[in-house]
């Protein structure tokens, strides 16, 4: 079931005298009670993708267009069993559409915030040190839960709040310590039990485990697992690290300076891969399994995003790059079936493995050349 | 190796210690407490043979930075001896000094900070030129940093030479840092977290520029990462730092396959990965890398080894020893507020949360199971009777007050690990510090309960 839809989704930022096409169409879809992640390297836009889910943008941030639907409303549209009302859905006034899901893109900013917390809770990146240092960890996850549901009462919130620390794994007495007293995985587990609180049904995860040393990493993954399972929520969670995100995510989607380049599901991204840039993000990382290894880097650097031209983000450190690159950026093209017909065909369906190039239809012959060194060298010396 | 030495080092560690004394901490303020100095490397011994690329992989603050800045001679030991080509680098006239600053170079993690924003990349990289007093006149050091712009694969030169580093990518800089190394053409590299500031997709060229220079420039590396999996790439030895002691060092294909320390087997199965995303073992260690102003006694790693030794005349399993243990270290450390145990049932609770232990479910006992995790049966744990009823009779004296009788209390549960500082020891073609190998080849058993 469908519990995210983003469609035709652009983010800008305005500067000076440009704008930073921060995010630049991205269609993805988040299904109930699964894990999808978004991977790419700094700057590609992961975190103003997930932040303008909840209208959490920095002040220069706007949503150029789109649509994000999400299964899940305000309290004063629903009726008695959480589902929109029938005049709420056939007034053109309100952004909920005939299936019930919630525009939230149209909401203004007092309405979303009835959505932040209870239906969709963010982890910011480097959240944990965001805690406040002088406030018991346990009264953080109190004010947390009285905030969003004021008809709650101190007591409940309280017992709420020892039963999400146990849930994390760190002990239910420990709530009365201070944020300064926990370790970084603590105040990591304490992070994501606070982001539980009003049990959302979408948690968004920006590089839960990038300042954690790899055993705590590890128990984080396992953490952000076991949530998962016992409170059926879904988890988009963002990551540079393809290892972490091999691990953890159901599907993902692969960015690369503001547009997703490819998506589907994780063997489709790590077994089927069918974008240049992921193929050429594959040949750079290293494992730890692997013993005899050759890491091949992309040549260039990474693009800057104000005001980019129309062609492919990609093309200037794309080894397979045509002339068609140049015109515009490529459709998202549908994997399978151009690889059953031989011919170019959009998708139609976002979960569906998806890669945004031109020569797609060209996959053997392109995954074939991406894995010799020599295809990488060659742009290396054309482009500076 | 220590006793072991090699005709060929070219660096040779002993017994070196680094104390940063007397800094307080916030929390030491707070609290009125003494200042403890921060052990940050200690009792280091390493060798590093002519051509090798050595790594020293960690958790942070486990003094690999440190031992790194002692190696190129930025600190100076507070104990023990480095040689670099046979001469103590501690007590070097003006001229070795002098020597030694052209022949040993560090390359540092943050690109963006080990430049001078105001300098061009020429005089940046010129600059250890004229501060060596090599290449004299300006056309010398014009060609010389051509050269190695090149090498570093930033050509055509010319393009680069005047430009300031915030015009260079991330990449870039860091190959005008590496440039800034190897001008005065050195022998010996220490590289701390070189790539890690750098995007995925450039880092593999920066790595594979360091292995290229490696053969153009006849290089010794010391690569420093916290990323097992660039270790794995780069290094063909490697030494794994805890709190300030190597642990285990060998070569890095070995410790990869088959590592023989606790702490060497949590780390990198800790590490996830594209390959083995499903299948992959996690980690099995407890808690978190404690303070260095006040380490662990014995070996370091004992309050979170999976592997903890019971004495010899135990009787229970080796996993409900190390759950017995670390209630004892738990009460030493007063870990439970009595408060919270109130009542009849105070003590059972207290008992049965206090021999849960923090670990990744697969190596949760049944019991904990069944439950949240948080607590575990005592009486479904393979413990002695005698162990169960003084755990038992610690619990009580605890929540009466009186640590220091429940402690002693516990006085049977002992470990050589947490008695002795376990020294490094010859083991296939490595050397590991862990009283498990102190009669030669270990006899490890499981320490999952589930395999009791
Ligand atoms: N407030 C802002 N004003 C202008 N540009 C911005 C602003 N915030 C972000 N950007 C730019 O938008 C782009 C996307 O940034 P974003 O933070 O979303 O990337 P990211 O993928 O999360 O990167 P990282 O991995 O470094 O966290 C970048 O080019 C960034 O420089
Ligand atoms: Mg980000």
């Amino acid at each position: 079931m469908t519990l995210l839809e983003v469609n035709d989704l652009s983010i800008r930022y305005a500067v000076e005298d440009a704008d930073v096409h921060a995010v630049d169409n991205a269609n993805f879809t988040v299904d109930s009670g699964e894990t999808y992640g978004l991977v790419g390297e700094s700057g590609c836009g992961k975190t103003t993708l997930a932040k303008s889910i909840l209208h959490l943008l920095d002040s220069n941030g706007y949503i150029e267009s789109g649509e994000m639907w999400f299964d899940g409303t305000l309290p004063q549209w629903e009726d008695g069993n959480g589902n929109p009302r029938k005049e709420i859905i056939d007034d053109d006034r309100y952004p909920v559409r005939a299936d019930g899901m919630t525009n939230l893109a149209e909401l203004s900013d007092s309405q979303i915030r009835d959505i932040r917390w209870r239906e969709v809770a963010l982890i910011p990146q480097s959240a944990m040190n965001a805690l406040n240092p002088v406030y018991k960890v346990g009264d953080q996850i109190v004010e947390a839960i009285l905030r969003h549901e004021p008809q709650t009462t101190k007591r409940e919130a309280d017992e709420r709040a020892r039963d999400l620390l146990e849930r994390v794994g760190i002990d239910p007495e420990r709530a009365d310590d201070y944020a300064h007293e926990f370790s970084g995985g603590m105040k990591q587990r304490a992070v994501i039990a606070m982001a539980m609180a009003c049990n959302p049904s979408l948690l968004i995860a920006d590089e839960p485990t990038t300042a954690l040393d790899v055993i705590i990493q590890d128990r984080i993954l396992e953490e952000l697992e076991q949530i998962q399972e016992e409170f059926g929520v879904s988890i988009l969670v963002i990551s540079h690290d393809i290892s972490v995100m091999a691990e953890i995510c159901d599907r993902m989607a692969v960015m690369y300076g503001g547009k997703i380049m490819e998506r589907g599901t994780r063997d489709d991204i790590f077994r089927e891969t069918a974008n240049p840039y992921t193929l050429g993000l594959k040949n750079s990382f290293p494992t730890i399994t692997q013993k005899q290894q050759q890491l091949v880097s992309i040549p260039g650097s990474p693009p800057h995003l104000r005001d980019p031209d129309p062609g492919c983000r990609f093309r200037k450190r794309c080894p397979f790059a045509v002339e068609d690159c140049e015109r515009s950026h490529p459709p998202m093209y549908d994997v399978a079936s151009v690889e059953e017909t031989g011919r170019l065909q959009e998708a139609m369906d976002d979960r569906r493995h998806g890669s945004a190039c031109y020569r797609t239809d060209e996959l053997d012959e392109i995954r074939t050349k991406a894995m010799k060194e020599e295809t990488w060298k060659e742009t290396a010396t054309q482009s500076h | 190796m220590e006793g072991n030495r090699n005709a060929e080092s070219l660096v040779e560690i002993e017994n070196v210690h680094k104390w940063f004394d007397m800094t307080q901490g916030v929390v030491d303020t707070l609290l009125g407490r003494d200042p403890q100095p921060v052990r940050a490397v200690e009792g280091v011994n390493l060798s590093i043979e002519k051509g090798d690329i050595v790594g020293i992989a960690g958790e942070s603050g486990c003094g690999k930075t440190t031992l790194g800045k002692l190696l190129v001679k930025l600190y100076e030991p507070t104990e023990g001896e480095i040689r670099f080509d046979g001469q103590d680098i501690s007590d070097m006239s003006r001229e070795q000094q002098r020597e030694f600053r052209q022949r040993v170079q560090m390359i540092f993690q943050d690109p963006f900070e080990s430049l001078n924003p105001r300098m061009t990349v020429f005089d940046a990289i010129a600059e250890p030129l004229q501060i060596n007093g090599m290449a004299d006149s300006y056309e010398d050091r014009r060609e010389r940093v051509k050269t190695v712009l090149n090498d570093v694969g930033l050509g055509p030169a010319e393009v680069y030479l005047d430009a300031f580093p915030s015009e260079l990518s991330g990449g870039e800089r860091q190959r005008v840092a590496i440039a800034r190394a190897l001008v005065v053409d050195p022998d010996f590299v220490v590289a701390d977290e070189p790539v890690s500031m750098l995007d995925v997709s450039i880092r593999a060229g920066v790595l594979n520029l360091m292995k290229d220079l490696q053969d153009k420039y006849d290089l010794t590396y010391v690569f420093i990462s916290h990323d097992l999996s660039l270790i794995r790439y780069m290094c063909d030895r490697t030494a794994i730092m805890y709190l300030g002691n190597v642990i285990e060092q060998g070569p890095t294909d070995k410790l990869i396959e088959d590592p023989k320390h606790p702490y060497t087997e949590a780390l990198f199965d800790a590490v996830p990965d594209v390959e083995i995303a499903d299948e992959r073992r996690r980690a099995n260690a407890t808690g978190e890398v404690p303070s260095p102003r006040n380490p662990p006694s014995g070996c370091r790693y004992h309050p979170r080894c999976a592997h903890i030794i019971p004495p010899d005349d135990w009787q229970g399993s080796r996993d409900a020893f190390r759950r017995a243990y670390q209630y004892k270290i738990r009460l030493r450390e007063a870990d439970f507020e009595r408060e919270e145990f109130d009542g009849d049932d105070g003590a059972e609770r207290m008992l049965s949360i206090g021999l849960a232990l923090d670990v990744p479910e697969e190596y949760r006992h049944s019991s904990e199971l069944r439950g949240t995790g948080m607590g575990v049966d005592p009486s479904e744990l393979d413990l002695p009777s005698e162990t169960e009823s003084s755990l038992r009779t610690a619990t009580e004296k605890y929540l009466d007050g009186d640590r220091e009788s429940a402690v002693a209390e516990l006085d049977a549960l002992r470990t050589v690990c947490a008695d002795e500082v376990p020294q490094p020891r010859p083991i296939d073609e490595r050397q590991v510090a862990c009283h498990l190998y102190d009669d030669g080849e270990a006899m490890r058993t499981p320490a999952a309960p589930n395999a009791e």
